[in-house]
């Protein structure tokens, strides 16, 4: 448990450290950085590019439409620093991601993590502070 | 439950602490420089060749100081026509106004190069690889998988050379410093993501110190007359030696490039904002 807590507070002080800079190389404004929303789905594309890796997700919405969601990341470089490889994701995959929802109803998000059905867990820090179980 | 508060208190003593060396002290080593280097492995100054990981300063998204020298009236036309494109926690007194994302002229967002020595201050790909040879160093950089040749066969600087995105160097060692003379640049990039601007009669006159195994030192003057009225020196930077890439699955130089395909796919389908009315859309390549 005390290890853990170690993990955990590690994690989360690198977050806030690295945190301020990169989530302004681009506009960030068109996001709800006050929100968090997750959504259970499959990924139908995994885009490992600059300036921001993506990923895209159908997930059905209140009324069980299939809507994509284009779901934005770190870019590949920094990915790479936080565990991620090229491979992390493919079509098909079932994952939740918990993220901050565009502000004008959009299906785009920031500040996306990854939870896996096995159990294991991508972060992407993009100034979005610490990582959260979803609920 | 519990531990949550207390693993926030950690966090933010971390931060903070972390926060003060990273960006209040800029200007100084971290830690104790002797203790440093007498625990350090043996290093020859004179050998630069390796990968090097832009260190404490500057973290990137900076200018070459935060007091820049005053502009002359071209320089401060030109960096009128400006528009800030993203916040600028780092040197707030000297940024640009920031801009309604549409109208957005950052060069780099059109995948233009990011030149010298813009390609040291940005916030991404922050590695840059020297090799030595007989004649020359070259300079490696991350950042658009590029680099620049820096002459050390004796020759001198060219009077008017070609412009060039990263410029004509020429290097020779003064003791343990490498000192570099550059000129002949384009007056098409950034100096900085701050949009300083420069001419295309800029040059620079860099100094690299290996002050021991792991840490390579720099500082930039920048003189420009038909931009500023006085040189512009910069903050001390700084560089972490790293025995391979931690940016790269291959563990290799990473090839970061801009690709303006993938730039113009991410404006329109991610970003929210930017969708319809991303600059990098409103210009063909």
């Amino acid at each position: 448990m005390k290890g853990r807590l170690i993990t955990v507070c590690a994690l989360a002080a690198g977050l806030l450290v690295f945190s301020g800079p990169v989530v302004a190389h681009h506009g960030s404004q068109g996001y709800d950085l006050s929100k968090r929303i997750t959504l259970k789905g499959t990924v139908s594309r995994f885009a490992w590019a600059n300036p921001h890796c993506q990923i895209y997700l159908d997930a059905k919405d209140d009324k069980g439409s299939v809507v994509n969601w284009a779901v934005e990341l770190n870019n590949p470089g920094n990915l790479v620093r936080l565990g991620w490889t090229h491979v992390a994701l493919k079509a098909g995959d079932d994952v939740t991601l918990a993220f901050n929802p565009g502000k004008e109803g959009k299906p785009v998000g920031i500040c996306a993590d990854v939870f896996f059905p096995d159990g294991r867990k991508l972060h992407s820090t993009q100034g979005c502070g610490i990582p959260q179980e979803p609920e | 439950m519990k531990s949550r508060p207390t693993c926030l208190v950690v966090a933010v003593v971390v931060v903070l602490t972390l926060s003060s060396v990273t960006f209040a002290q800029t200007a100084q080593p971290s830690g104790d420089t002797k203790a440093q280097t007498a625990n350090a492995p043996a290093f020859d100054p004179h050998e630069l060749t390796g990968v090097w990981v832009r260190g404490k300063a500057p973290r990137g998204n900076a200018p070459l100081s935060g007091t820049r020298p005053p502009m002359t009236p071209w320089g401060q036309a030109k960096f009128n026509t400006v528009k800030g494109s993203f916040s600028y926690s780092r040197s707030p007194g000297i940024a640009p106004p920031v801009a309604p994302e549409n109208e957005w002229n950052d060069p780099m967002l059109q995948c233009e190069p990011a030149g010298y020595p813009r390609v040291m201050l940005q916030i991404y790909a922050p590695l840059m690889r020297f090799i030595q040879t007989s004649n020359e160093v070259v300079e490696f950089f991350e950042w658009g998988h590029t680099w620049r040749d820096i002459w050390t066969d004796g020759r001198k600087p060219i009077e008017n050379p070609e412009p060039t995105f990263y410029g004509y160097s020429v290097g020779h060692w003064d003791g343990d410093t490498f000192v570099v003379d550059s000129n002949g640049f384009t007056d098409r990039t950034w100096t900085d993501p701050y949009g300083s601007p420069h001419s295309d009669q800029m040059v620079l006159h860099e100094t690299f110190r290996r002050v021991d195994h792991d840490h390579l030192e720099l500082v930039i003057t920048l003189t420009d007359p038909k931009t500023y009225t006085k040189p512009w020196v910069s903050d001390k930077m700084f560089f972490d030696w790293a025995p391979k890439s931690p940016r790269s699955e291959n563990e290799e130089f990473r090839e970061d490039f801009c690709i303006y395909s993938d730039q113009a796919n991410f404006f329109k389908n991610v970003d929210p904002v930017g969708a319809s009315d991303a600059p990098v859309k409103n210009k063909t390549q």
